[in-house]
């Protein structure tokens, strides 16, 4: 939903990741934009380039912080270190919410610096839930988690992703980062239909909406972030949407990164659905945008 | 299988170093059946073997980190070639994998792992170890972020076809 308990009760609109290429762009010329999301961990360091340039996006712009390692699902202790310094940048930041990603990442002390698919189990569910509840309960804002996309299903699992992830933030009682490329890039990788996934997430949970394109290989689609959004993406957008109402919405594009005014103009192509939802009339047809496949 | 023991094993076999082709390896260390190990916890599906489900990963793995060390010393890649650069890199990953949640961490340890390793410079050693040293004072003090990102890189499919 637009404002509640799980994105600090803000009404953002659309924004962009905040990356390298656009330094510069940004600063000079100081485009209006709704809100930029950074990688919490780009910036946890004791001082330095990273810390200055956030400090003047900081000065101009509404930041988000979303994390890569935090690895909730990963059966071990979380890394105390980790989460000092989270704190510390969200003390900087004033993010109204934080967000990371609903997987694993490392054992015994060692990382992948991956997002690694979870086996979607009750005792996956329980490990989980504790620890996003320690993460909450220790950054006192509100967490949110992030469906990831993957390649890979395990014999153990025990029930569907979405089924997983409702049992999830229903356990820990935190919000959703519904990423609907994610959704669809696994949909495509293990044949289920993502409208049912969208169908299924608690709506007054989600806290923020992520868009990106993807490639299609042989044989899996690849999620790379490094394209326009795709409309079978869109469409499950227009669905989300239309279920949760006008919801913060971030574009990622990591890779082969274009002009800040094309990364940007992508993402305001979201506004045609969060205007639409304002007045409560959805559109049921889905922009004319051109499949973009390498 | 427990949460942890199926962390374990899939940590293991993602982190197992590719083949010279940038293939996941066939057999481990000890003569065991990767195909089996794989089968053993990952499902197939009708496109992909559980070998080749994991093998993507697998490669993600090594990709990402070489791609972020390489990121840190480009000098030092120019001077050794990309052969003998890359054969650092995947030496030096294999013997100081990842301990830190921050990839910036990941290149700290090459300046004296070159200087302990001249087999990869040649003749040109202490030039090539005091251009590791300098990138990486740039990268602590200069550069702008470190390589965390959400994205997958292309060539983890690029590179083998799948």
């Amino acid at each position: 939903m637009r404002a509640n308990r799980f994105n600090g009760y803000t009404d953002y609109g659309v924004g962009i990741g905040l990356r390298v290429p656009h330094y510069d762009h940004i600063l000079s010329t100081k485009p209006v934009v709704d809100w930029f999301e950074i990688i919490s961990e780009n910036y946890m360091v004791d001082s330095g380039r990273p810390l200055r340039i956030l400090d003047q996006i900081l000065d101009q712009y509404r930041v988000v912080q979303h994390g890569v390692s935090m690895y909730f699902g990963s059966a071990q202790p979380l890394n105390r270190d980790h989460l000092k310094r989270i704190k510390e940048l969200t003390k900087r930041t004033k993010t109204p919410w934080l967000s990371d990603h609903l997987c694993w990442g490392s054992v015994d002390g060692r990382y992948t610096h991956d997002l690694l698919p979870l086996p979607y189990t009750f005792e996956a569910i329980r490990t989980t839930a504790e620890r996003v509840r320690m993460v909450q309960d220790y950054l006192e804002i509100p967490l949110a988690v992030e469906n990831v996309s993957s390649y890979a299903e395990y014999h153990e699992s025990q029930m569907t992703e979405w089924d997983f992830l409702n049992e999830v933030v229903h356990t820990a009682d935190c919000g959703i980062l519904l990423d609907v490329n994610n959704i669809y890039v696994s949909s495509q990788n293990h044949n289920f239909d993502p409208m049912e996934y969208v169908n299924s997430i608690p709506a007054e949970r989600v806290a923020q909406i992520h868009i990106a394109g993807h490639s299609k290989c042989e044989k899996y689609t690849l999620d790379t972030h490094d394209h326009p959004v795709l409309d079978p993406v869109w469409r499950l957008y227009a669905r989300a949407i239309e279920r949760c109402g006008p919801t913060a919405t971030l574009l990622e594009w990591d890779d082969n990164i274009p002009s800040f005014e094309e990364v940007h103009g992508e993402a305001l192509k979201a506004n045609r659905f969060l205007l639409a939802a304002e007045s409560q009339s959805v559109p049921t047809d889905i922009p004319q945008l051109e499949e973009v496949h390498a | 299988m427990t949460l942890l023991e199926l962390q374990r094993r899939m940590a293991e076999d993602v982190r197992r170093p590719l083949t010279a082709d940038f293939e996941m390896q066939e057999t481990t260390d000890d003569g065991a059946s990767v195909r089996a190990i794989a089968a053993s916890y990952i499902s197939p599906n009708d496109r992909l073997s559980s070998f080749e489900r994991l093998e993507i990963y697998n490669r993600q793995y090594w990709f990402r980190l070489i791609s972020a060390v390489s990121e840190d010393f480009p000098t030092l890649s120019a001077l050794l070639g990309q052969h003998r650069f890359d054969s650092l890199i995947l030496t030096y990953l294999n013997e100081n994998p990842p301990t830190s949640w921050t990839l910036r961490d990941l290149s700290g340890k090459l300046p004296s792992f070159l200087e302990a390793h001249p087999e990869f410079t040649g003749r040109r050693q202490r030039l090539a170890v005091d251009v590791a040293r300098l990138e990486w004072a740039y990268v602590e003090c200069i550069r702008p972020e470190a390589s965390h990102s959400t994205g997958n890189r292309r060539g983890a499919s690029n590179r083998t076809g799948v």
